[in-house]
Order: C-alpha cells, then structure tokens, then sequence
C-alpha cells in the first residue's frame, strides 16, 4: 500500500498538505502569504483564458457532434 | 475497489475531415496488443486484459479502461490516472501510423447536451459481503451529497438554456435504486455479478463521472468504499440522514454551486449535502476508534474532514483542486467576459434560460415536442411561429431583444465546447493546467502513473493476473486468455483460479482437475479461436 507521504499533492511544499501557511505570513520570496495566493490566483485565471482560447473551435456544433457520434450508454 | 471509465473522442484530419470511428476504435485494439503485453479476454468479453491486471476494451462505441482491483483508493486513483496515459499511448502511436497523421483526442466527458440520454459514464466496483438492497439505505444520502467533492461540474443537459451544475449525469438518473445500466438508471444500481467465490459481492454504482482531481478521485472511492464497510458492520445512524426523496435532493444539490440549499430528510427537517456528509464523516470516525475499518481510513478520514472544513472555511481553496469547483471558475470567467463584449448581462441569461425551458416544458405532447430551439426558430410556417409566440411575448416582456437569441444558443455552444475541453486527456485545459503545477488536488507524479501504465497493485487477485498476463504474453499466447476470475493457460493446460479477490499465492491447476462445463465451454471457444 501506498505510504502517506506519496499521498501528498505533486505540487505541493513540504508539510504543505498539513499546515497551510498562516495567510499574512512573511514568505521565502518578500511577499506575504495573501499576495502569493493573489498572484497564483491571477496566474489560474489567465493559464484558464488562454487554454480555452487556444481550444474553442470555430465550428462549436460540428465539433460537438462528432464527438456526441461516440456517445456513452 | 476499481474504475471503469467510458473516454468520449474525437478524430480528425488536418483538413478537418473526421476519422472514420471504427478505424479509431480497431487500430486502438491492434496497437494495444501490438505495443503492450496482452491476453484476449475469456468469457465472451472483448479487448483484452494488462499487465497492470486492468482491463482495456471497446464498448458501444467508445474506448473504456477498467482498472485492476485496488486495495486502498490512493492505488485506485493512481491507475484511474494511468488508464488515461495508457489510452493517450495507443492515441500517439495509432494517429503516427494512419495516413495523413490525423489528429486523435479522448475526453473524461459525461453527458451530451444535445441529445439527454447520451452519456459516457465512469462505474465504480466494491467488494463487500452484503447484497446491493440491503446498503441501499446507508449508500442514498451519501450518493446524493458526495457530489460536493466527486461532482465532474458542467451544465444541466435537461436545460435549453444555460445551468451550471455540479454534476451533469445527476440530471440523467431517473430512479433511487434500479437495476438497469443503460436507460432507466438509478443512484443505486442493483445488477447482482459478484466476479469472485461464492460469500462475496461486487457493488456495481454508476451514478459517478470521471474525474481529473486526484484528490476528488480518492474521495469518491475511498468516502463510499468506508460507507460500505460501516453499513455492513451497523455503525452508521442512517435515520438522522435518510431524505425524503433522494434523487430530488441529489437533483437540488447538483443545482447548487453555492451548496447551500438544503434537501427534505425522511424523518422531518432538512439538510444541506455539506451536512450530510459531516453525519457520515463523523459515524465512521467514531467506528474507526472500535478498529472496524481499513488501516488507510484514519489518512482517508483526515483527507475528507479537510476538504470539508474547506467548504466552510475556506472554499476559495476548492477552486484549484476540485473538478466542478475549477470548471466552474474557469467558464463562469469565461462567460462574463463574453457577456461584457456583447454589452450583456447574467439577467440576460438567466432570462432566456427560463424561456426557452418554459417553451419547451410548453411545447411538450405538441407536434414540437423534443425539436431543438433552434430548430423551432428557423423553421418556416404558421404552426411553428405559433408555437414560438409565447417565448416571443415573453422575452417582450423581460426586455430581452428577440434578435439576441443566436447570441445565446452560440454562448451556450462554446460553453459545451469548453466543457468537453477541460476533460481532453492529456492536453486539454485541466490537465494543462496541472502540468503547469496550478492546480493543488494532484496527488501522484509522472514516474508513479508511468509505473501503473506497466505493472498490476500489489495486494490481492490483480497482481497474479497481472503477473501472469505478462509472462505468457512474453512466451506467447496463442490460447490462451483471462478473465476477472481466472487465468487460463491452453499451452500447458492449466488454469489460475482468481475467485479469491485476495488471493495470496498463485496456484496453477491442470485443466483435467478443474474442468467445469462452463470452462469447457470457454476452452473450446479458445481453441475455435486461435484457429479462426
């Protein structure tokens, strides 16, 4: 069986799973804990904008359709 | 415990021309036994079984993964997430050999927005002792409410309109309990083939969709998988969270992204999915302390009663690790972005949603009934301009311009397309953004799923077939095959009894000691086989 500390988020630092930083604690880096959520906020949002820009097609319901033709049960 | 999921796919040239499906579907089964070690399934079953124990195969329509049986869910989701990169494997490799190298895609998707009905599902296994109406009471409640952390996220595929929803396939459930698979189906799903010796049960749900959080994967396998343990064993006080009706609550909670409202209980008063779950959570704690549960259910107990504290706490947080709540981040966004190009508003979706699903619940037992909206619209003639009066007099009176409607139904599209985006395996937009490491509910790196892509688990049955999949596909496996049950060997004549779900040791018998009608049966088709 797998160990707990393979359990842990890919991403995730040390102990990160465990004790989440306290949000207006100093960070390695300068900033504070709620502008690090901020930028990683900011960073989600645009990854998200530029993913679905770079997917959306010009055809939405022949794309829809020839995907619905492998339909489930 | 095990998965089995249903991948929605798309083949395409690079001028645009779809591949011919059943070109998809036979090249993926000749690269699998082509690049992988592989037994053909037994029993009358198609595709053909891993060297991970798993199962791949071809399934009205689609491909579909079906992972080895898994003793702890941090395993299951593990080779949930290999079955992905082993259908992208075989994807990459056939789209290489096809002329024109044609684009392929998979998708974990749920339902189709156009036609209700059409799903690509996501089935869970248990195993357990006690028959599927006797858990039915205990499973309900926490079916209905786990959707808070298992629900995939999209849009209610019974609306005309646009409904974000936390869970699609919720909407498509008909009954409580029911023992059809394709059509009528239930939260509970009673089909009775247990895959193992006589005393065990295989509990068969399909009320689930597939996910790309691990987080949520483990969740949803390992919160029922310990449902199960405590109903069998009593210890759960199912009267406190029986509803009055399950599948409106579910209904009402799928509804729900701010998972507040509250649903009936069967005994008077009401509670809300987050409630529900916190009953559970709690009763299985307090069994946990008299030693009746898994030994991974403390660090599965501990996972849970985070991310439910999450909901009240901090829910912000849920936004990067669980599918409904990333999905709904990222095209609520979306949305509003597009609404303030088109100088609109969400009044005005919320406005033609509830026309356009007034005029159809209107035109129902008409001549329209089930005819698209657009459909309606661009058809000539009275009787369908009559039909379309009362959206007209309606959208009139909440101030909505008539010629906004093509706007909306395009809007409504795209979100469908963005949907079946955020699931493409590999590429698609969820994903994408884990690779980018923005995502938090990612439990597992490349080197553990590349390890589950190759060999079985560890513990129980799906090791030796693994094991055994692998070593006579390595000397050659003319009749030979598997199935969940056993292992047959025609070259030796002898067959590997999988009965035991945890089986220790393997124990190779010959065939002369073992020989039941049923596996005569099943030799002699594998002997008509290898010669066919």
């Amino acid at each position: 069986m797998d160990t707990p500390e393979r359990h842990r988020p890919v991403n995730a630092p040390p102990d990160a799973t465990d004790a989440p930083d306290a949000p207006d604690a100093p960070d390695a880096q300068g900033g504070d804990g709620l502008e690090r959520m901020r930028r990683r906020g900011d960073e989600f949002l645009s990854a998200g904008d530029s993913a679905i820009e770079g997917v959306l097609s010009s055809d939405s319901v022949g794309f829809l359709k020839h995907v619905r033709q492998t339909g489930g049960q | 415990m095990g998965v089995e999921t249903e991948y929605a796919l798309s083949g395409r040239y690079k001028n645009g021309a779809p591949v011919e499906r059943g070109l998809i579907l036979g090249g993926l089964m000749d690269r699998v036994r082509e690049t992988r070690p592989s037994l053909r399934c037994g029993g009358g079953g198609g595709g053909v079984f891993l060297a991970t124990g798993g199962r791949f195969y071809m399934d009205c329509g689609h491909p579909e993964y079906a992972t080895p049986e898994c003793a702890d869910p941090w395993t299951a989701a593990r080779y949930v997430r290999a079955g992905d990169k082993i259908l992208t494997e075989l994807g990459a490799s056939l789209a290489s050999r096809l002329e024109g190298e044609p684009e392929l895609s998979f998708f974990r998707f749920q339902v189709d927005y156009d036609v209700p009905g059409t799903t690509w599902g996501c089935h869970e296994s248990y195993l357990n002792r006690s028959a599927p109406n006797v858990l039915s009471g205990a499973l309900l409640p926490h079916l209905a409410s786990r959707i808070l952390y298992a629900g995939a996220g999209g849009f209610n595929p019974l609306s005309e309109g646009i409904q974000y929803t936390i869970s699609p396939r919720a909407w498509l459930l008909k009954h409580d309990i029911s023992s059809d698979s394709t059509g009528n189906r239930g939260i509970v799903n009673t089909r009775e083939e247990s895959l193992a010796a006589p005393g065990w049960r295989r509990l068969h749900l399909l009320c689930g969709e597939s996910l790309g959080s691990d987080v949520a994967t483990v969740l949803r396998l390992g919160t029922t998988a310990l449902v199960v343990v405590a109903a069998e064993r009593g210890s759960l006080p199912i009267d406190e969270v029986a509803l009055a009706s399950p599948l409106d609550a579910l209904r009402t909670f799928a509804a729900d992204p701010s998972c507040t409202k509250t649903a009936p209980l069967a005994g008077g008063g009401s509670a809300s999915a987050l409630d529900i779950q916190w009953t559970y959570l709690r009763a299985i704690e307090a069994s946990r302390l008299a030693g009746e549960l898994p030994s991974w259910a403390g660090e599965l107990c501990s996972l849970w009663r985070r991310v439910l504290s999450d909901f009240e706490d901090d829910p912000e947080s849920l936004s990067r690790s669980l599918d409904w709540r990333v999905k709904a981040d990222l095209t609520d966004r979306w949305l509003d972005r597009r609404l303030s190009e088109a100088g609109l508003d969400r009044a005005w979706v919320r406005g033609w949603t509830a026309i356009l699903d007034t005029l159809r619940n209107r035109l129902r037992r008409t001549p329209f009934d089930g005819w698209g909206v657009r459909a309606l619209f661009e058809a000539r003639g009275e009787p369908a301009l009559s039909a379309l009066k009362p959206a007209v007099r309606e959208a009139v009176r909440l101030g909505i311009a008539v010629d906004t409607l093509p706007l909306f139904l395009e809007i409504r599209r795209q979100l469908h397309e963005i949907d079946v985006h955020v699931g493409e395996i590999g590429r698609g937009i969820f994903d994408q953004m884990a690779q980018r490491g923005l995502l938090s509910g990612q439990l597992f790196g490349e080197e553990e799923v590349n390890r589950a892509t190759h060999g079985p688990p560890t513990e129980g049955r799906a090791r030796h077939r693994g094991e055994a999949v692998r070593e006579m596909a390595a000397k050659g496996s003319d009749g030979c095959w598997a199935d969940w049950t056993r292992v047959l060997d025609g070259q030796t004549q002898r067959t590997l009894s999988l009965h035991d779900p945890w089986l220790d040791a393997p124990v190779w018998k010959s065939l002369k000691d073992t020989e039941t009608p049923s596996l005569a049966r099943l030799r002699a088709q594998t002997v008509l086989g290898a010669f066919s």
